[in-house]
Parts: structure tokens; sequence; C-alpha cells
């Protein structure tokens, strides 16, 4: 033993130069906190938790810009039995939101269609749809002319988009409907669609907002209620419909910032109360908090430092990291107590070993969670362990110097730490102990074999139920594309890419054809492949000049038809001009050599076949068939497999490690922990949870956290000061868990209701299995493994 | 943008007048059009001949044409044409569709513009009701009324996108519309005269009512 006063002063040597180093780290901290709030860089796009695509440069830029062509889109559906009243509901409804709110926007309207239909009409003797090829390929043109005759003498009054002559089959109305959508046609210029028995009028918005904003108020919703309420006062039975990324992403913001705050501050008062009434003293209480604050600032630190910014959901689980990080603190005050002659500096110099040994392991088990490639996840990791290791510092370098003063015990404190002594204990003697664990036994089997296993996309999605179902009958109606399957399309060249979309286009048709598609959505519907508008051209010069001349003779007329454009449209011209504004998008340009674009489908979801169109992939050279769904869907159940298999090992690894150093007593570490898990996804099969990445993860985790308790009961047998701090540590980590399952989100809520059954029964558990008298462990190698077993062995 | 489904909006609308109501739904003085309502006869059913004449860009000579009607309220409007080419156009709640000499038919209304028919016909729907309100939201209307019972009636489209279709729209008649006249932005001018206008039965016989099926 070294020379106690000798020793003491170099300690506080030691702990002077820690705590000055760290205060200027903090302080650093604090200033990198400060901008980083002004601006925060924060994310709530669900798919930036996705894992990136690696595979292809194209898709990663695919991906991108669909995104962000998506992110300001809003579309409304007024709808009623009556076209009329539709009309005027949808005037009312637009009125109102011009009025109260800047932040959704009216795009280019008027204007925009009639600039459009003056930019194609040099082109139109090049536009054909489909289905006019194949009738002017093989009809008989003096049909075709009859046709046009009893229509020249019927009560039409012409085509209304141009002269007779310049279309006298009347094709370009129809080219036109097939760009505006099936199903979807102007009236009274408003576009609309009926569906059964509805007269819907559709109104398109751009959000002009960022999705995520600090103060948690859902701007856009709120517009949209308030027209939504005008309306309805005026005719109470309209239907209204909204749908888009950026009311998702609000609604995400809003309820992840609302979140967020629960959890967070939930916690901190739970650590606070439960500081309170164990240690009555204002110091512990300040102290913890404090080592939370630097904790939690840190992880988003480190966070931001590696990843560039933090998405809304790290924030969300993050918060939770509150009622984790306090255990160093919590386990120093609980030491604190039983060790009245030591000075801080010195009860930290023991407890040290102990508290580095559980934060590495709960780091460790944190860490796990980023194994997956899910950047999501990732951010969670590096959240909580860099959280984590920042408290823990926070609580080294700082308690003994800021600890002073009088170090009170509480009745409620003493009265935790002395319920050890009579808690119930499982002996292999005990009727009840036997009964109980066939009881459990019986609930295990039947929750086990009621469980479902859902690898599922949804399961990160939190958007409101209702907003959900209003998206999806929007896309029902309009036929929306489908952001998460799409054709990626790529050639030598931009002519190239046209023509093979066109070779798609042939085959998709016959999908939509056996009703296996409702459409789909190109750059070629615009601007067609230079070979095929020549050959339109050829082909209806030759059918409607053909038509032109016999009508011209039946009616003794000479009918010439006007001269068109002599080069076709352009794919640069068309990309320049406004017209292109809504599928500009689509187009990816060239990228090393090769020239891509993306064909999207609509009216793509769960019932559809997705083999078949993986198949019209394999038939067109350059075509890829990207399901993003799916994928993830293989990803989500890959690494829940994987991250099984990483819990079995990782409980032999500790079960092993356990086995050296307790020999005879590991089980009793060991056992609580694994009937946990086990009854914790048997209570997830009771409860119709299902069983996913995210519940594996929460197991993983609680196999780091709650084998500590077990150890602690295990190593300081009959120690009240350990239980109490268990017990502390517990209560927090269980109740910021349980306000993590209240989350929206289907993964959050599924880990923290694993957590929160998982530390309860842990924490219940633990001391049932405590050995029945203090065994010495004399053939332990080091007692190196506890905090409080340091304190005692000092004591003594 | 299918425009050209207005020009048959108009002319559903324009049958819809032949057969206007003369009891107001609600009593609006202040519109225009209200006097004519008045004199115009309410019937559901309207059988008669016309007389069409068509000035279109392009051609020196008009196209003549000769045939007779039906307008039945609950069902539509069949528009048959017997010289100088027989077809027919058909006009329902769900279809727009021509049917050729040999029985053949050709569907007008073109791929999912089933809402553009359905606005057709609520137009022809709300004016057999006497709704000249719906039209003047449309239209800007003025009215001549004669002492001998007859009339004339001028729409001028409001802004929109009627606007880029017609220019003006007139109609003469008594008990029934006699004449209409379109004259389109880009030319274009139609003349139909209506004669012989019958409105009993009021009833459909077997083949009238088969001509909408």
């Amino acid at each position: 033993m070294i020379d106690q006063p000798a020793n003491e002063a170099r300690l506080r040597r030691i702990w002077a130069w820690a705590a000055w180093i760290w205060l200027a780290l903090v302080l650093a901290l604090a200033v990198q906190q400060i901008q980083f709030w002004r601006t925060p860089k924060i994310d709530s796009d669900v798919l930036a938790l996705l894992p990136g695509e690696q595979r292809d440069p194209l898709l990663a830029i695919a991906e991108r810009q669909i995104v962000d062509a998506a992110t300001r889109q809003v579309v409304v559906l007024v709808g009623s039995s009556d076209w009329d009243r539709t009309r005027a509901a949808a005037q009312a409804f637009d009125a109102s939101l011009k009025q109260q709110s800047a932040k959704l926007k009216t795009p280019a309207g008027d204007a925009a269609a009639g600039a459009a239909l003056e930019f194609y009409r040099p082109f139109r003797d090049r536009l054909l749809t489909s289905a006019q090829r194949t009738q002017l390929g093989s009809s008989d043109a003096s049909e075709l002319a009859s046709h046009a005759l009893s229509d020249l003498y019927g009560p039409m009054a012409g085509s209304g988009l141009s002269q007779w002559r310049a279309d006298p089959l009347g094709l370009w109305p129809d080219w036109w409907q097939q760009r505006l959508g099936a199903g979807i046609s102007l009236r009274d210029g408003l576009p609309s669609v009926s569906k059964d028995g509805v007269e819907w009028a559709i109104l398109h918005f751009e959000a002009d907002t960022p999705a995520f904003q600090l103060d948690g108020q859902a701007h856009l919703k709120n517009a949209l209620d308030n027209a939504t309420a005008k309306v309805r006062a005026l005719s109470p039975d309209i239907h209204i419909l909204r749908a888009g990324v950026p009311l998702h992403a609000e609604a995400a913001a809003v309820r992840a910032n609302w979140e967020m705050n629960t959890i967070g501050w939930g916690s901190l008062l739970a650590v606070i109360v439960l500081m309170w009434l164990a240690f009555r003293g204002l110091r512990p209480v300040l102290l913890v908090s404090l080592s939370l604050l630097v904790g939690c600032a840190g992880g988003i630190a480190i966070t931001v430092l590696v990843f560039g910014k933090v998405h809304l959901l790290t924030m969300v689980f993050g918060a939770s990291l509150v009622g984790v990080a306090e255990d160093y603190g919590i386990h120093y005050f609980a030491c604190r107590q039983g060790h009245r002659d030591l000075s801080s500096h010195g009860l930290m110099r023991f407890l040290l070993p102990g508290l580095v040994l559980a934060l590495t392991t709960s780091a460790l088990a944190y860490l796990a969670l980023g194994l997956a490639p899910f950047p999501g996840l990732r951010q969670m990791a590096v959240f909580s362990a860099s959280g984590l290791v920042v408290a823990f510092l926070t609580v080294a370098c700082w308690f003994p110097w800021l600890d002073r003063g009088p170090r009170p015990i509480s009745r409620f404190g003493m009265w935790i730490a002395n319920s050890l002594d009579i808690w119930p204990r499982f002996r292999s003697n005990s009727v009840v102990a036997w009964s109980a664990a066939i009881a459990l036994t019986i609930f295990t089997a039947i929750g086990l074999y009621r469980l479902e296993i859902h690898d599922d996309l949804r399961s990160l999605q939190n958007s409101p139920a209702d907003l959900i179902a209003q998206q999806r009958e929007v896309s029902q109606l309009l036929g929306l594309p489908s952001p998460a399957q799409f054709y990626l399309v790529s050639g030598a060249s931009a002519e190239e890419v046209l023509r093979r979309e066109e070779t798609l286009k042939t085959k998709l048709d016959l999908l939509v054809t056996q009703g296996q598609l409702h459409g789909y959505s190109a750059v070629s519907d615009w601007v067609p492949s230079q070979a095929r508008q020549r050959a339109d051209a050829q082909l209806s010069a030759r059918v409607e000049g053909q038509v032109l001349a016999q009508v011209s003779s039946a009616l003794g007329e000479n009918l010439q038809r006007p001269a068109f454009a002599t080069t076709s449209l352009r794919l640069d011209d068309w990309l320049k001009h406004p017209v292109s504004q809504a599928l500009r998008s689509r187009w990816l340009g060239e990228h090393d050599g090769r020239w891509a674009s993306v064909l999207m489908l609509d009216g793509v979801g769960p019932a559809s076949n997705l083999a078949l169109f993986h198949q019209q992939a394999q038939a067109v050279p350059g075509v890829l068939w990207v399901d993003r769904t799916g994928e993830i869907s293989t990803l989500l159940s890959h690494y829940r497999a994987m991250m099984g298999w990483l819990l079995l090992a990782g409980t032999v690894a500790v079960g092993l490690a356990l086995l050296l150093r307790y020999r005879r007593l590991a089980w009793r570490a060991l056992l609580p922990t694994l009937v946990a898990i086990v009854l914790s996804v048997a209570a997830l099969g009771w409860l119709h949870e299902p069983f996913q990445l995210f519940s594996v993860l929460a197991l993983l985790l609680l196999l780091g956290m709650g084998v500590d308790y077990g150890i602690f009961l295990v190593e300081h047998q009959g120690d009240g000061a350990s239980w109490l701090a268990v017990s502390l540590g517990a209560a927090s980590t269980w109740l910021a868990f349980g306000l993590l399952a209240l989350s929206a989100t289907p993964a959050l809520h599924v880990f923290g209701l694993t957590m929160l059954f998982g530390v309860s029964l842990v924490w219940l558990l633990s001391p049932c299995f405590r050995p029945l008298a203090p065994v010495l462990i004399a053939d332990a190698a080091m007692p190196v493994s506890s905090d409080a077993q340091l304190c005692e062995i000092e004591h003594a | 943008m299918n425009m050209k489904i207005f020009a048959r909006v108009l002319l559903a609308l324009l049958f819809a007048l032949t057969a206007c109501n003369a009891i107001a739904a609600s009593p609006a003085a202040a519109v225009p059009g209200v006097g004519i309502r008045a004199r115009l006869v309410d019937t559901p059913v309207l059988r008669g001949k016309f007389e069409q004449e068509k000035h279109l860009q392009g051609f020196r000579n008009p196209l003549l044409s000769k045939g007779d009607f039906l307008l039945a309220r609950d069902r539509g409007v069949v528009w048959n044409t017997r010289s100088p080419f027989p077809s027919a156009v058909v006009l329902t709640k769900q279809r727009l569709l021509s049917r050729a000499a040999d029985g053949s038919t050709r569907d007008l209304g073109g791929r999912g513009a089933s809402p553009a028919v359905a606005t057709a016909n609520t137009l022809l729907m709300a004016l057999l009701g006497g709704n000249v309100e719906m039209l003047g939201k449309q239209f800007d209307l003025s009215e001549t009324l004669v002492a001998d019972g007859s009339w004339t009636l001028v729409l001028v489209p409001k802004p929109g996108p009627l606007q880029k279709i017609f220019r003006r729209i007139e109609l003469q008649g008594d008990r029934h519309v006699r004449s209409v006249r379109l004259e389109e932005v880009a030319g274009d001018r139609t003349d139909i005269r209506f004669l012989e206008l019958r409105d009993a039965p009021v009833k459909l016989d077997g083949a009238e009512a088969k001509q909408f099926d």
C-alpha cells in the first residue's frame, strides 16, 4: 500500500488535470452545440435511414432525384357526388389556402398549359400514341376517310386544339389525354377524375417549407385542416383526401419532436425524482443531470461529426439514453453512502475499473446495433455509445471535484437497499418456485407459438394511419407513381435510352391491358426517340395525306395538310423548356459515359405481381428493375437472422466469461437475463407485436445490460448499496424504454417494448437467483469486475 | 386537355336548352336568361329534324347536313345524320359514341374520358331542370325578348377553358330553341336549324329507346 496522504495528493493532481482538460473539451462541445442548433442538420426522411445503394452509382442518383422531386408535392382531392358542388368546394379550398398560408403554393396553371400546347404544336405529326400507331398502320385509308367525312358532317365542332386540316383524324387530343393520365380529364379547367359515383377535383400544391421545423408545429396540416373546415362548413358531405411526401415528413417531424421531448424530459424527471428520493440532496440531482446533458450533447456532436447530420429517429432513440447514462452517477452516489471514510477522489479511483467495465459492455452492446448496414441504426449506435462515453467521462473527471459536502442517506434509499434481504429466492425444493416456473413455461410456449415474424420496411415509418389511408386512396384514384419500385434504363447515348424505354413500354402496355399495371410514366412519353419520331411522322404524313386527298375528292375541295417542323423534337430543348418541369427529375443525364433515365410505374402496390415486372426488365438490355421495398425487407430479414446468431454467440461468450469467474455460480448471473429474453419474446407474441430486426437488437442490448444486474448481485452478495444502485439504474432505464415504447415508429416502439419487458424482468429475477450464503471467490484471479466490490475491499 | 369534349358539352347544352323548363327551381330574377326560361316549354322528350351548316377554315364550301335527333331527359341525346353520309352520335351518361351506317361503333369519349362525358351529362340534366344559373357561371348571357314570344340569347364564354374554343354562341327560339350559331376562336362556324319539333308522346317508344343502347 502506498502512503495514504501522498497517494491522495497524487490523485488530486491527476484529477485536476483531467477536470481541466475535460472542461476545455466540454466548452468546445458547447460551442459546437450552439452552432448546430442554430441551423440543425436534422434529417426526417425515412429513406435516409435505409441502406444506400452501392452496386450502381446511377441508382444512387436516381434515388436522390426521385426523392428530391417528391419532397415538395402535395395533392388534394376534393370530391362529391355532383361535379358542381365538387368544383365549388375545390375553389373554396384553394381560396382558403391562398388566404391563410404562403407555405402551400399553386404551381403555374392555365398559362403553362397554353405554353405546352404551343411547344408541342410543330411536332404534332411526330407524336402518336401506341394505339394510334397500330390503328394508322393497320387501317385502310378509305375507311379512315369515311370516318373523317361522317365526323365532318356530324355535330362535332372540330377538335378545338387545331384546325381540321392539321389533324383530320383528331389524333392530337387523344395524345394529350394520354399525357394527362388514364382516367383524368379537364373539367372547367380543373383536372378531375371520377370513380364509384364520386366526382373528384385534383388540386396540386407545392410545399414551400422545410419538412423539419423545431417548433413542432404542423404548419401544412393546420393550413389544410383549416381549408377543409371551411369547405365542410359550406357543404358537410364533401370528401377531401390529401397526399404527398411533405405531409408525411411534417407528421413525422411533429411526432418525433414530441416523442423526443417526452422520452428525454420524462426520463430526466424520473432520474431526478429517484435521485432525490434516494439521496435527499440537490447536489446529486444536479451533478447527474449535468452528466446526462453533456452526454446527450456529446452524442449529437459525435454523430454529426461522423455522419454529417442527425436523423430525427436517432434523436428519439437517443433520448432514451438519459435513462441509461445516469448509471455512472448513480453508482458513484450509491457507493459513496457506504464509504464515508473515502475522499471523493479515492472513491472514484476505486470505482473506476468497475465503471469502465460497465461502460465497455454497454457501449459494445450499443455498437453491435450498428453492425447491420442501416445508416439509421449506425447513427443510433454511434449516438448512444458516444453519449455513454461522454456521460461517463463527465462523471469520472468532474464528480470528485464537484461532489463536496455532506453525504446524507435517505430512508427510501435504505429501504431499497434493505429490500434485498427479504426478496423471494428461487429454491430447488420450493413448490411455489416450481409452480411459477411451470406457469412461465406455459406462458412462454403459447407466446412463442403466437409470435409473428415481420420484416417490413413499414416498421420504420411512423405516419399516422389516416394519412397513409388517404395516400393509398389518392394513389388508387390517380395512379401515383411508386417511389420505391421503378425501372432504371441506361444506354450509351440519350437516344439509346429513349429507344430502350420504348421497347420496355411496349411490354408494359401488355401488362396494362391485362390489368396488372395501372400505367407508367417516362421521359419518352414526352420526347420519343428520334427514330420513333421519324417513323411516326412518316406514318401520319402518309395516312393523313391519303385521308385529305379522299375527303377533298369527295367534297370537291383542295385540302392541304399544313407544314410541320422538319426536324424532330430534341431532348435538350424539352429539358430547357418549362414544359418538362414535372418530369425533369426522371432524366438522369450522362454519368461516366452512360446515359440513364427512370421509368416509373403507377399504381404498384402490395397486391402487384412484382416478379412480372422483374421479368420485363430482363427481356430488354440496359433495363434494371429496382424494388427498394423488397430489397429492404430482405435485408431486414437477413440481419434479423444474423443478429439472432450474434445474440446466441454473445450469450455463449458472456456465459464463458461468467464461468471463468464464478464457476458453479455462473448460472445465477446469466439465467435471469436468459429467462428475461425468452419471456420478453413470448410477451411480444402474446401482444401480437411483430418479431423483427429491432426486437433482436433490443435483446442484444438487454444481454449487455441485464447480465450486469446478475453480476452485481453475485459479486456482492447481500450488499445493499449495490442493490440500490442496480434498482435505481433499472428503474430509470425501464422508464426511458417504456417511454420509447410509446413511439409511433413501429421499430422504436418494438425496441422500447422489448427493453421494457426485459429490463423489468431481469431486475425482478436477478435477486431471486442470488446465492444462498456469501461465497468467497477465492479462486478468482483478480476482483476487477465491479465497482462495489472494490469499495468493499478497500473498506475492509 | 381534351378540348374536343367541350364541343360535345356544348352540343348537349344546346339540346338541353330546347327543353328548358318554364318553372324556375329558384326564383333568381337578377339572372339573365330568366325571361327565356319562362318562355321555354318543359318536356322530358323532344324529337325533331335539323339542318346543319358548317364553315371550316381551309374549306371553300360549307358542309351541309340534314337529319333528325332525339332527346330524352333521363337518357341522353341521339343525333342522326341522314345526308350526305348516314351516321349517328349517341351521348349518354356513360359514353359518347359514333355509330356508322353499317352498325359499327367508335368510342369518341377516348380512353378514360368518362368524367368529361359526365360533365356533358351533368350540364344537360341541370339545364333540363331549368338551371340558367349554371350557364351563367360559364358564360356571360344577354337575352333579347320579342313581344311575339320569340327570343335571342347570346353566350360569351367567361375567362377559362371554354374561352379558348368559343368566341360566341347565339341561340334563337320561342317555346323551343329554333336555331344555334357556334363561332369558334379558330374561325370555324356552325349553324344549326331545328324543324318539326315534337314533344309528344312524353315517353320513348321501343324503337326510340333502342337507339340509346
